[in-house]
């Protein structure tokens, strides 16, 4: 009887433990109390198994609207409205919180990047390894758009390893000292167009949208199928010390 | 001094042009702020559905809250306070207790948001502490990313002992979690 008590209970943590390794919701019951414990420490071990845990960039531009108008959004659900103490029925948020709340967050102006959770990288399965092209690009704008933009950092304020992000027009990109010579690479991923984000803890380069790193060379630090390296970007160093970006 | 550059560039000096001044909108700012508090919230719920959702809930509750000229330590702190009592309801709301019990909860606890790398230490001292067959079942499981079935392939057991197994080392980690 307790034999099969236990396969019970076994298959029961056994499908809550799938459903949030696939990133569904917790479908944990009050039934569920007795093994209170053991589910939460089975969500601690799942939260830890993303290197970065960021927001997904589409969960982030809702948020974003949300912060901007003040006002509850379509995609707000009915749990969250509830939890935050908010009447969908009366139309209580729109009412309540119709001024925008952009002005009221002038505090936060000296907030910094967060820093990730970070978590032991897991030891890939074994795969073939299917290496990127070597030969790396270059981003040259169209000659007659192109254009130096001065990015009023100097050489000696790059420290070795520490990616700088700079933007020239359109061109977004890291600076990386190497000894007395600067380089310049693209700030987005060569997966996906996004933003990468610089993560000094784990001398890093993040990619928000799918979880993809690049060391401070620009090359590829995922396992099995390496992504093609960051482009380069070009840039030169005035008389003056400071760095000057090819943007348009 | 520079990188090298193509050759048609070579002698052009081109137009300097001066950046902005870098300075984020108030709701980047916020939002970065809020990525700190989702982080968080993920690494005690271990799933993107339940984070964003609460997540949202500590937005709604706290940002129309925040006051002009709040320090950042203030309001960081204001919003980890929420996402905590976000925390608690949520567990209570699952197993039917009361939030005062949860909010003990060492899952939960803490008044300021946890340095970079301590829930990682945090379980990694509860995995050092099981038996060998445990620690590799949940760190296949969970760290690898293996299916249940390819966790009983690699250790070499059936199916339906292997779920028995996952429970078995889910509440030896509680247990040592609560020691520890």
């Amino acid at each position: 009887m307790a034999e099969q008590n236990e396969d019970r209970g076994a298959e029961r943590i056994d499908r809550l433990v799938g459903d949030v390794l696939a990133g569904r919701h917790l479908k944990a019951t009050p039934g569920d109390a007795g093994d209170r414990e053991a589910i939460q420490v089975a969500a601690r071990l799942a939260g830890v198994r993303d290197g970065y845990p960021r927001m997904s960039p589409a969960f982030r531009r809702r948020l974003a609207g949300l912060l901007e108008t003040g006002e509850r959004p379509e995609w707000l659900n009915r749990r969250a409205a509830l939890a935050a103490g908010l009447g969908i029925a009366a139309g209580a948020v729109a009412g309540a919180a119709a001024v925008p709340v952009a002005g009221r967050l002038e505090g936060l102006a000296a907030a910094r990047r967060p820093a990730p959770v970070p978590t032991p990288t897991p030891t890939p399965r074994p795969r073939a390894k299917l290496e990127a092209p070597s030969s790396r690009t270059w981003i040259e704008p169209r000659p007659e758009l192109a254009r130096w933009t001065n990015t009023e950092i100097k050489l000696a304020d790059l420290v070795e390893g520490v990616p700088r992000r700079v933007t020239a027009g359109a061109i977004g990109a890291f600076l990386v000292r190497r000894g007395d010579q600067v380089v310049g690479m693209s700030s987005h991923c060569t997966h996906l167009p996004c933003e990468l984000v610089w993560l000094g803890d784990k001398k890093l380069l993040n990619c928000p949208c799918h979880n993809l790193a690049f060391d401070v060379q620009g090359q590829s630090m995922q396992e099995g199928y390496a992504l093609p390296a960051l482009p380069w970007v070009n840039v030169r160093v005035r008389k003056d010390g400071r760095v000057e970006v090819l943007g348009t | 001094m520079g990188q090298r550059r193509p050759d048609h560039l070579e002698q052009r000096t081109g137009e300097v042009v001066e950046l902005p001044a870098a300075s984020a909108p108030p709701v980047d700012v916020a939002l970065e702020e809020l990525e700190f508090v989702y982080a968080f919230i993920f690494a005690r719920v271990g799933n993107r559905a339940d984070a964003e959702d609460l997540t949202q809930q500590v937005a709604l509750k706290a940002i129309p809250r925040l006051r002009l000229g709040s320090s950042q330590g203030a309001i960081r702190s204001y919003l980890f306070a929420t996402a905590r009592s976000a925390l608690a309801s949520f567990w209570s709301a699952r197993f039917g207790l009361p939030e005062e019990e949860l909010r003990e909860d060492i899952w939960i606890d803490g008044g300021q948001p946890e340095p970079a790398g301590e829930s990682v230490e945090r379980v990694e001292r509860i995995l050092s502490q099981l038996p060998a067959n445990y620690r590799k079942l949940l760190e296949l499981r969970f760290l690898r990313g293996y299916s249940l079935k390819e966790v009983a392939a690699e250790l070499g057991t059936t199916l339906g002992g292997i779920k028995v197994m996952q429970l078995r080392a889910l509440r030896a980690a509680a247990r040592v979690s609560l020691d520890g």
